[in-house]
């Protein structure tokens, strides 16, 4: 996933180092506070553990193998600030010593593989191996499903990246600069190679280890339990809480913005309206709806909140619409947050028997 | 499993050469680090910023006067373009068709059946565009330049120099410290990882099941994994005995003479005509 | 004089694990020799890096010119400083201990985290380049070093600070019999130039060489005895209970035949007994 250079333009280039300067000197000053002296070396040799793990060739079924980034995976043993950095290292000297990515692009690549990757696959792992003993299955599950969807999450920066050349940089004859394919096309291609391949690479590289490590090494899994969480739960489920809530005020965007751009509905997802407009756009004349299409809307289940808006306001001004969005966000997530308690507490009743009696592991970093 | 060691071998190899060539008497060889990380980087962006494939095209005669003047085989900038350069021009192809670059028809490849491909809509005609080719051009050339730049820096400096480098780029100086411990750590990594995978090879061909093949390359990393942090730990109470505090000192580079100013010179001016072509 | 070392019943065990240290109590005066002698395991580079304040004891004092060595003494404080000049540590695995990019700068580390200007700091490299006599090596990369020649340039790193006290965690290992005998001969010089030397090592040729006190840690992580290296050497009681030497087992028809046997050079192997006669 290294982007080379002439891949992206200044346009996207350098606002990626910009944003890469802040988070790495937001990373440094967070690793200076919690950690001290020892990171020097620690990182150090991180940094040069991730650069071998991309050369690791982990095979698949098939026959074939394939590469792993390993973000994830020095995000479970360092924590995702020092993964960070440490990743960030191993891309710059990659590019610099290796020609392996862009040197312009570093910014870039340290975005998708440094940032974006290791935070959300971290996040993810700590979503599903909570605060689970060294030896639970819910670690390496929590690590494979954490590598799989933050190599996938950084596939779609690394693609959005990608469509927006495009757009972003043509000549004055309107072709384009750098990478001609937009997001139509960049985005489904990633999506596919990693969904459906490299994703499971770095899942299996990133539980494989993880598992071993239960094994040979616990002490190096510090999110464990009865480890001396540098995150209390308050603080997560705070965190998840804010994050959660501007996701749902933000929400109106998914009116404005077609708007803005003049889109029409997603493709596939009419209703017999708009079938009938579309319909009538490919063939001319006045459109018809499928009769099969209109029985089952008539005889369908009838949503109480259609389209995510108060009943009986399908034309009503966007202001009006977009209160009754940011409505329909809170109940759904009210609503999911009440399911997902209720079946971690069925969940738990089985697993929570190992927690007692582990000492505490911590002290060595 | 070859491939793997492969791939450690062909690192391993990389570098060597780079080694070697690092040391020959050329031009390029004899800059302060500082300077040629300076020019060579500030060419790369240029090259970025570049439209007309003229003026890529003279850039890339640049990059090859340099590394003729700094006594790099021709072969060796010619394999650049089987690297980074040969993966783009399969990625690029596709761009020459009209339904990714319009424009005036050169070559008409086929006539679709039908007007639709699921979402996207076809053409009636698929052909190769001039415009098409005008971009994917652009691009191999933009990436080639790039690469070949990319490759007069590796290949002219030694790393730890070109490390310290940086600084004239602005990086701090603690990455610049954790860099320079990080390449050497490399070399003990890459020849211990070698070891773990030549281990292998010497006992049997293949393990048999994927599944078997995964747990061991999942345990060589893992235990690669904890030497980093034994040694880790190590280097660290190295570093403290030694009165280490926490700040990042290094020892005062050589000074710039005429060579280093009349190169960034030379190279901001080549950068300016450039610019002003295309 | 003031002890360099005042150790008080320290107590040391690694997080998660058993007790690597129980009990030590000992003293260490200016100008001597000492030998921590002790099997694999026994805890003598634990020793050592409690001295070096990389560890701090959970029971008892370390104490060093006069002051206890603890965290708050050793961050950052003019003690702390003082301290890291005084006592130089050669580790065992040079690996860790040459992180640098060359020789020049890797002896020019401890100068410039003392803040050392920049003029000292190159005169003071090229003197200590001289006299182990490797000036040939200022440029070179320290990881790709012969091992005798990591050793001198960690040696050379540390005595560029002019230290006062040296701790040597198994100086010998890993090196040729040349390099050996140059590194004995450079700790004997310093040693009469004044140095302080405290050696961990389980190998008793050196001892002679090396130190005039010997403290021997036994397997169960506890100092059984503290006396003069010859006495140390003699008393093979001592030495078989501790796992320094091991002890011969002979048949010789129905008898069976116990010593223990020393590779101390120059030690004859009695082959011959009455009883082979009987055969």
């Amino acid at each position: 996933m290294h982007i080379p250079d002439g891949y992206l333009g200044p346009q996207t280039y350098a606002p990626a180092f910009a944003v890469m300067g802040g988070f790495w000197a937001i990373a440094s000053v967070r690793l200076k506070r919690a950690l001290r002296l020892r990171q020097v070396p620690l990182l150090a040799l991180g940094a040069a553990f991730s650069f071998v793990i991309m050369m690791f060739n982990v095979p698949i079924p098939g026959g074939t193998t394939g590469h792993a980034v390993g973000a994830v995976l020095v995000a479970i043993v360092l924590g995702p600030w020092a993964a960070s950095i440490a990743v960030s290292l191993a891309l710059i000297l990659q590019a610099l010593l290796f020609g392996d990515g862009g040197i312009t692009a570093i910014g870039a690549n340290c975005l998708n593989m440094g940032v974006v990757m290791p935070f959300v696959g971290w996040g993810v792992y700590r979503l599903v191996a909570g605060a689970s003993p060294a030896h639970s299955a819910r670690q390496w599950l929590g690590a494979a499903a954490g590598g799989y969807v933050g190599l996938n999450a950084a596939a779609l920066s690394t693609a959005i990246m990608f469509g927006l050349q495009p757009m972003l940089a043509r000549d004055a004859a309107g072709r384009a600069l750098y990478c001609p394919f937009g997001l139509h096309i960049a985005v489904p291609v990633m999506a596919l190679e990693h969904l459906l391949v490299f994703g499971w690479v770095e899942a299996a590289a990133t539980g494989l280890v993880v598992a071993y490590l239960q094994r040979a090494a616990p002490e190096m899994l510090p999110y464990a339990a009865s480890q001396q969480a540098r995150f209390s739960r308050r603080a997560v489920v705070t965190r998840l809480a804010i994050g959660l809530g501007v996701l749902v005020l933000l929400t109106p965007l998914g009116l404005y913005l077609p708007n803005a751009l003049r889109a029409g509905s997603a493709w596939g997802e009419w209703g017999s309206e708009e079938i009938r407009e579309e319909v009538a756009r490919e063939t001319g004349g006045q459109g018809y709806v499928p009769a099969g299409l209109e029985r089952a809307e008539k005889a369908g289940w009838k949503a109480p909140l259609p389209d995510y808006a108060l009943p009986g306001q399908a034309s009503a001004s966007l202001g009006k619409l977009s209160f009754s969005y940011i409505l329909s966000g809170a109940i759904g997530v009210a609503g999911l947050v009440l399911l997902t308690l209720a079946t971690r507490r069925a969940w738990a009743r089985k697993d929570e028997g190992g927690t007692a009696g582990l000492d505490a592991h911590s002290g060595q970093t | 499993m070859r491939r793997a060691v492969g791939g450690f071998a062909r690192l391993l190899e990389e570098t060597l050469v780079n080694e070697r060539s690092a040391e020959a008497p050329g031009l390029l060889q004899s800059l302060d680090a500082r300077a040629k990380a300076l020019g060579l980087v500030g060419l790369i962006v240029i090259a970025t910023l570049l439209q007309r494939p003229v003026a890529l095209g003279l850039a890339y005669v640049l990059s090859l006067l340099l590394g003729f003047a700094s006594r790099l085989p021709a072969r060796r900038l010619a394999r650049v373009w089987l690297t980074v350069p040969l993966f783009s021009a399969a990625i690029i192809a596709p761009a020459t068709l009209n339904v990714i670059t319009p424009g005036p028809a050169l070559l008409v490849l086929w006539h679709p059946a039908h007007h639709h491909l699921g979402p996207w809509a076809l053409p009636p005609a698929v052909t190769i565009t001039t415009s098409g080719l005008v971009v994917a051009g652009r691009f191999l050339l933009r990436v080639g330049v790039c690469v070949t730049l990319a490759l007069l820096l590796a290949a002219t400096t030694r790393p730890d120099r070109l490390l310290r480098g940086l600084r004239a780029l602005g990086v701090p100086r603690v990455f610049v410290l954790l860099l320079g411990m990080m390449e050497r750590y490399l070399s003990v990594f890459l020849r211990s990882a070698q070891e773990i995978h030549l281990a292998r090879l010497s006992r049997t061909a293949r393990l048999g099941s994927t599944r078997r093949e995964q747990a061991w390359v999942a345990a060589g990393m893992g235990s690669l994994l904890r030497r980093t942090q034994a040694l880790g730990q190590a280097v660290f109470h190295a570093m403290l005995s030694r009165g280490y505090t926490g700040e990042a000192r290094l020892l005062d580079p050589p000074r710039w003479g005429a060579q280093e100013w009349s190169f960034l010179a030379g190279v901001t001016c080549l950068a300016a005509a450039l610019v002003r072509i295309g | 004089m003031e002890a360099i070392f005042a150790v008080e019943q320290v107590h040391y065990a690694y997080p998660g694990e058993g007790p690597s240290l129980t009990d030590i109590s000992f003293a260490v005066a200016p100008g001597e020799r000492v030998a921590l002698l002790g099997a694999n395991g026994s805890g003598k580079s634990t020793l050592l890096h409690l001295l070096d304040g990389l560890y701090f004891a959970q029971q008892g004092t370390v104490q060093a010119f006069g002051q206890t060595l603890n965290e708050a003494a050793l961050e950052g404080t003019p003690f702390a400083q003082r301290f890291r000049q005084e006592v130089g540590f050669l580790f065992q695995n040079s690996e860790a201990q040459l992180f640098s990019a060359s020789v020049e700068e890797e002896i020019a580390f401890g100068p410039l985290q003392a803040g050392w200007p920049s003029e000292e700091i190159h005169a003071r490299i090229a003197d200590t380049l001289g006299i182990l006599e490797i000036p040939h090596l200022r440029p070179r990369v320290p990881q790709r070093l012969s091992s005798g020649e990591k050793k001198r340039v960690a040696l050379a790193s540390l005595l560029v600070m002019s230290p006062s006290v040296l701790l040597l965690d198994e100086p010998t290992a890993g090196l040729d019999p040349r390099s050996q005998s140059l590194l004995l001969e450079a700790l004997e010089e310093l040693h009469r130039a004044g140095l302080t030397l405290v050696t961990a090592t389980h190998d008793l040729t050196l001892l002679p060489h090396l130190a005039d006190r010997a403290l021997v840690l036994s397997e169960d992580h506890r100092l059984v005895s503290d006396a003069p290296a010859e006495e140390t050497l003699a008393d093979t009681a001592l030495l078989l209970s501790v796992n320094l030497i091991h002890a011969h087992r002979h048949r010789h028809g129905a008898l069976l035949h116990e010593h223990p046997h020393q590779h101390v050079t120059g030690h004859e192997h009695p082959h011959a007994h009455e009883s082979d006669q009987r055969d």
